[in-house]
């Protein structure tokens, strides 16, 4: 597969697994990744889903490099809207509260359930392929899969106007 | 137009499915206006969409082909065969010398033999061999070993009227001597066996003042050295001894 065409199919797909995954700046990551696979797109096996499971690899192991940095860095102070004078929202940030409300689901959940369910849903992978990024077994990948999806469940259950106003956006 | 419509409703067809699949495969039971799939499905179209602007280092890798590795792979392979080799000879060099080791010290006449091929090279390197030798009519083929049948101080030493007492070196039994050893007993305060090597004191009976070591004649290594005396040559007359193996020890 030639690089761009790769990187035309499969960029969408990591910012979206960066976003879920609340890595901060998730263009520049996924940048990142796409210029890490570049050598190794010569030698790669496995066609398509070989490309795909590595570009996924990169990026997992992205995140877990920027919540180690968050461990020793410093804690920022979150965003708070009340005190922000401007009142007119502009059309990004209309564009990233839609995403947020649906991301802000994966918040409910674990770290590793949050995984799988990014992996598996935003990345569109298998779950041999979610097992093989994760260092998982497809068992464990499976039962996470439908603890997060109970979790889920549950969580629109609790508040339903919510989930329903976030899911039809 | 019609095109990307079309397009846009197999793409939500196929999305659909994903999670439905999902969803049994997991084992959670749905309806069709169930939320949970309303959200997936909209968790699933974040991952979607049109790729962001390359950077400019990433647009650049863009426009030119990807490298290809394979060319690297082979050389890859081979270097990690020559350290396997490598490794491996390593491995093999250190069990031998262990082996030889355990039986240099076990075995004394391994050792005696190891040190007499080792002086033999040195000397043939060094050109030393030869010269220690010449003076004393050393036969280098049976390397002046004590009782070896054709070396005989008596006979092959320049003096007249010395009594010439072959050394006895500490580790040999006199009587394994043969000849030589019986030589010893002509003088038997001067040879005491494993102590061939001590010098009398002077004023002794049996002292001979030693003759410095030549220092064109380097010294010839124990083990192939003739039986010349640890104990020097008496002369009654307290002259020097003119025995040349002697300064060699």
């Amino acid at each position: 597969m030639v690089f761009s065409e790769a990187y035309r199919e499969f960029a969408p797909a990591v910012v979206g697994y960066l976003r879920a995954r609340g890595v901060p700046d998730p263009e520049a990551v996924t940048h990142d990744v796409f210029m890490a696979v570049y050598p190794r797109i010569g030698s790669l096996t496995g066609g398509r889903a070989g490309l795909k499971t590595l570009l996924f690899t990169i990026a997992h192991a992205r995140i877990v490099d920027h919540h180690r940095r968050l461990t020793r860095a410093p804690r920022l102070v979150e965003y708070d809207p009340e005190t922000e004078p401007r009142v007119a929202p502009s059309s990004e940030e209309v564009a990233l509260a839609r995403g947020t409300g649906i991301l802000a689901l994966l918040d409910e959940l674990s770290p590793d359930q949050r995984e799988v369910i990014a992996l598996r849903v935003v990345a569109d992978l298998s779950l041999e392929q979610t097992a093989t990024i994760t260092n998982r077994s497809t068992g464990a990948v499976k039962q996470l899969q439908r603890r997060a999806l109970l979790a889920l469940r549950g969580r629109l259950e609790s508040q339903p106007l919510e989930a329903e106003q976030e899911g039809t956006r | 137009m019609i095109a990307d419509d079309a397009r846009r409703h197999d793409a939500r067809r196929d999305q659909n499915q994903r999670i439905n699949a999902l969803l049994s495969e997991s084992g959670v039971d749905t309806c069709p206006a169930d939320p949970l799939v309303s959200v997936l499905v909209a968790l699933a179209a974040t991952g979607a969409g049109e790729a962001p602007d390359p950077s400019p280092e990433l647009a650049a890798l863009l426009e030119t082909p990807p490298p290809t590795n394979r060319a690297h792979a082979p050389r890859r392979s081979g270097s990690r065969r020559v350290r396997g080799v490598v490794v491996s000879l390593t491995v093999t060099a250190c069990l031998s010398g262990v082996g030889v080791a355990a039986a240099a010290a076990t075995n004394e006449g391994f050792r005696h033999s190891v040190g007499h091929t080792f002086s033999v090279i040195v000397g043939s390197i060094t050109g030393t061999r030869h010269q220690s030798r010449s003076p004393l009519g050393v036969d280098p083929r049976t390397g002046g070993r004590p009782g070896s049948p054709a070396v005989s101080p008596t006979t092959n030493l320049p003096t007249t009227g010395v009594t010439v007492v072959p050394v006895t070196p500490p580790s040999r039994s006199p009587g394994s001597f043969g000849s030589a050893a019986r030589s010893v007993a002509l003088n038997p305060p001067a040879t005491v066996p494993g102590q061939g090597a001590r010098q009398p004191t002077p004023g002794a009976p049996g002292f001979v003042p030693t003759t410095p070591r030549p220092t064109t004649h380097p010294s010839t290594p124990p083990t192939t050295a003739m039986p010349t005396t640890g104990a020097p040559a008496v002369d009654p007359s307290g002259a020097p001894s003119s025995v040349p193996g002697g300064a060699h020890r």
